[in-house]
């Protein structure tokens, strides 16, 4: 992966984060290294200054780090932690609902241009990533080098959906913003992508057949509970041992009752960074659910998740004029 | 037909006794279950009850400002709103639940609401969950 930008911004972030360490503002960071593939990166605790060197970022960085705010917060721990624009909308909800304080935490805010989806990479161009020699970029396009061939792509075409929708504000909550210029293609980006949008036209019978058909597939590995930066309750009600609200079989309509109740409980904090869906198994398309509600709190509340540290989340307040819709 | 009506002990709860006692009638397709406020509903419980195959849920409550506890039924409020678009988006008509305000003095609306959610269900089309169909926890 040739990008020069991307080559800067590595070696600024790595310089941060061993001037962080040598400085002791922080006890570790959490950031990327190199994953088992080219194209595959890995969430990585920084704790030494000779591990500074694996840093990578790059188009690849899909992660939401602050997923692992959530278990050791609690610790005392100053932590640093490399964060894209959406992941930030993560941590201001972490912050907001006291999971993590914001005296424990320094945010490096590293510039992103959109992170590359390699399986629309491997659909658009046709050739299987495993293949790929190197990539390299210009302004709208991805060149995709092989042994033999070289193949161009739009950029856009590749990107991730959450990336394509993006809004590019720069959140103030960051404690250092890494960027080399401002150059990003705004062109390519703020696009609507219809989610759920498809799904409005169909009858209920039809909208129930989809979702069981989608969840007749769940195989409640609850992966998409754990990796939820939104799933922070320290005993989740679908482990807990005294009410068993759901069984733990894994049959369609148990499924149904989850995956509501996962959409319903995250709805306020959803800032929709679209990991459940990356890390589901039999791809169910959960940001569907996520995006209506999403929607739909912001329709009912004007509320949205992630911008603000001290605005109250809809649920946990009320307003005696609100619309009943059950007249 | 089968409805699960989730009463607020203060209010709805009180109000269905006075129907009882002032012997009113209203369709017997009602299955009460008493909590402690309205807003002592977890969405779980209607999610729960929907996917066993009931046909509609109650949820009945104090009217807004006269709670109990003060504020629980605005909480219940707010929550049934997104709820009612969720199961909508899912695929269980939204009629399917209802949410009433019904006083301890109100017998008679209490004996109305059930008959008016009986009467909205009978106009779906649409099949609710098979009976069942879960595990039998």
């Amino acid at each position: 992966m040739k990008n020069q930008t991307y080559i800067e911004l590595t070696d600024t972030l790595k310089q941060k984060i061993n001037q962080l360490l040598n400085e002791k503002v922080v006890d570790y960071v959490i950031g990327y290294e190199k994953g088992s593939l080219w194209f595959k990166t890995r969430p990585f605790m920084i704790r030494k200054q000779t591990e500074v060197e694996k840093v990578i970022w790059n188009r690849f960085c899909q992660f939401n780090l602050s997923t692992f705010l959530k278990p050791i917060s609690q610790r005392g721990e100053k932590i640093g932690i490399v964060a894209k624009k959406c992941d930030l909308k993560s941590i201001v909800e972490l912050i907001k609902n006291n999971q993590v304080k914001k005296e424990n935490l320094y945010i490096i805010q590293v510039a992103c241009d959109g992170v590359l989806n390699w399986q629309k990479l491997e659909n658009f161009s046709g050739i299987p990533v495993s293949k790929v020699i190197e990539i390299e970029e210009n302004a709208l396009n991805l060149v995709i080098k092989t042994s033999e061939s070289s193949i161009e792509v739009l950029k856009s075409d590749c990107l991730l959906d959450k990336c394509l929708v993006c809004d590019f504000q720069h959140s103030t909550y960051a404690d250092d913003f890494i960027s080399i210029s401002d150059e990003n293609n705004h062109e390519i980006r703020n696009q609507t992508i219809p989610y759920f949008e498809s799904l409005e036209d169909v009858d209920y019978e039809g909208r129930l057949e989809f979702w069981l058909k989608h969840f007749s597939r769940c195989l409640r590995c609850y992966a998409c509970r754990n990796v939820c930066p939104a799933c922070f309750c320290p005993t989740c009600m679908f482990d807990s041992q005294e009410g068993l609200w759901i069984s733990k079989e894994s049959k369609t309509p148990e499924n149904y009752v989850y995956h509501l109740t996962r959409a319903f409980h995250t709805a306020t904090l959803c800032v929709e960074c679209g990991e459940c869906e990356r890390v589901c198994p039999v791809n169910i398309p959960l940001m569907k659910l996520n995006k209506k509600l999403a929607k739909e709190v912001k329709d009912a509340f004007g509320y949205q998740a992630g911008l603000q540290v001290d605005e109250l989340s809809p649920f946990k307040t009320f307003c005696q004029e609100d619309t009943d819709e059950f007249k | 037909m089968e409805i699960v009506a989730f009463c607020c002990q203060w209010c709805s709860y009180a109000g269905a006794d006075l129907a009882g006692t002032s012997r009113l009638k209203y369709p017997a397709n009602i299955r009460i279950i008493k909590i402690p406020c309205s807003s002592r509903i977890n969405p779980t419980f209607i999610l729960k009850a929907l996917s066993k195959g009931v046909d509609g849920v109650m949820v009945a409550g104090c009217h807004p400002g006269d709670c109990h506890y003060s504020n629980g039924n605005y909480f219940t409020r707010r929550r049934l709103t997104v709820l009612k678009r969720l199961i909508e988006f899912c695929g269980i008509n939204p009629e399917r639940l209802q949410l009433y305000w019904i006083s301890a003095a109100e017998g008679g609306k209490f004996a109305e609401s059930v008959k008016d959610i009986i009467s909205r269900l009978e106009k779906i089309q649409d099949k609710p969950f098979p009976k069942n169909s879960g595990s039998s926890l």
